[in-house]
């Protein structure tokens, strides 16, 4: 029999805050600091600010906590705060990073997502995301760093972005091909050399 | 290296809970945004009351004169249709839809479904519902008789409603009074109510007058020459029921 002592989920950490525990708002911070400064850091492709832009996602999450439903995962919650943070810092670096209008998500695309798929790929696009992530356009960029690096699933990256499920796999498919196109040129810039 | 890493963690902690004192920082309640959800629920039904409303509106327009037959005169009738057509309503409406829209994806459900699903399945809930109250309700004719002598606010849409065309758009809206061998009598509806009702006979050049009938509304192309109209086309034409015959 195992007796270990459970370690407490972060769903249940928040309904805590929620009812008043605000101390165990630290634990959340300390979970979630290297994850989204990670996050901001893929992202936005920069490291300047990025703590600066972290503090003010639990700064948000803090004041937003009440708003959080305990029957969904935390952590595509918080995501979803830190995607409009990033988002906004995005903005700042260029004009209109992501469009308000795309064709992704205008129809109904049908994906089929596989764990162990994915886990092979892991292994085999990290080299490849490591040189070449920056070439992706911001919205293939995101969901590649969302499920390849964060480990977020098709549908919880749906409800960070807050689009269809079926568009998270068209935009991880298409993100994945222009990584390969991107290797290969530069692997064949490398080769001729 | 754990040691620092933890010690780094608590510090950031730290930094974070002193700035949430010091700026006097405090968690928005519940109830907060219970009322930002309803606010935003009563915006989307209001914006849907209003689209629906407009979308019975420019239904009861079109059937009220029965513009649609004038698409049965050819290219003059088709382009007159559209000269007709209330374009600004209808614009506005869409807008009131894409607005809605939007709004409906800041909810689960909106997200989750795709954009011209979402769109196609607003615009076809609002069209129903507009048929509906056009056609299985009197208000959008009581409105507009209830505000045709009175076109302040919402009564100033009505104005045009049931207004025959120009007589410079040699397309002329009116009712057989009297049928014979290759003419018609016929009644041209007045601009406005004031106006007198001009009763002029229609030639008609390759056209049956045993198509028509006395009382029918008809839309005629043509030219007026010596007070008479040399009719190129006729189509029937089939006003909203709530019209009384002029």
């Amino acid at each position: 029999m195992y007796h270990g002592k459970k370690e407490i989920t972060d769903e249940d950490i928040a309904i805590l805050v929620q009812q008043g525990d605000k101390e165990k708002f630290g634990l959340l911070i300390e979970r979630y600091n290297d994850k989204l400064s990670r996050y901001g850091r893929k992202f936005l492709s920069r490291k300047e600010n990025i703590d600066d832009i972290v503090q003010d996602i639990f700064i948000n999450t803090y004041q937003s906590i009440q708003n959080y439903d305990p029957s969904f995962k935390f952590s595509s919650w918080i995501y979803r705060i830190a995607h409009n943070a990033f988002i906004n810092g995005l903005k700042k670096q260029f004009f209109n990073p992501i469009n308000y209008f795309d064709f992704d998500t205008l129809i109904s695309h049908q994906v089929y997502e596989d764990p162990e798929e994915r886990e092979r790929e892991t292994k085999e696009l990290k080299k490849i995301i490591d040189s070449c992530l920056d070439t992706l356009e911001p919205k293939y960029k995101e969901v590649i760093i969302l499920h390849y690096i964060e480990d977020f699933s098709y549908k919880e990256i749906s409800d960070i972005l807050k689009i269809p499920t079926g568009t998270v796999g068209v935009r991880i498919k298409r993100g994945k091909e222009s990584l390969k196109k991107a290797y290969n040129n530069i692997e064949e810039k490398n080769g001729k050399r | 290296m754990e040691n620092d890493k933890g010690y780094q963690q608590k510090e950031i902690t730290k930094e974070l809970f002193q700035r949430i004192e010091k700026e006097g920082l405090k968690q928005k309640s519940k109830t907060y945004f219970k009322l930002r959800i309803v606010f935003l629920v009563l915006i989307i039904i209001a914006i849907f009351i209003i689209s629906i409303f407009l979308c019975s509106f420019v239904l009861f327009s079109l059937r009220a004169s029965d513009q649609i037959s004038l698409i049965g005169l050819g290219g003059h009738g088709t382009v007159l249709f559209f000269k007709l057509f209330p374009w600004g309503l209808f614009l506005l409406n869409s807008a009131l839809i894409i607005w809605a829209g939007l709004m409906i994806r800041s909810f689960r459900f909106g997200y989750k479904t795709p954009i011209l699903y979402l769109g196609l399945g607003t615009v076809f809930v609002m069209t129903i519902c507009g048929v509906i109250i056009d056609q299985g309700t009197s208000l959008q004719y009581n409105i507009w008789h209830d505000t045709h002598d009175n076109p302040i606010f919402i009564g100033s849409i009505y104005e045009k409603v049931r207004t025959r065309p120009d007589l410079d758009e040699k397309i002329f809206r009116g009712i057989i009074l009297d049928i014979q061998q290759n003419s018609l009598l016929v009644a041209i509806e007045p601009k406005i109510e004031e106006d007198e009702i001009l009763n002029y006979r229609v030639v008609l050049e390759n056209i049956k007058p045993k198509t028509f009938q006395i009382g029918d509304s008809i839309y005629i192309e043509g030219i007026i020459i010596n007070n008479e109209i040399k009719a190129r086309a006729i189509v029937k034409s089939f006003p909203h029921p709530y019209f009384p015959k002029e």
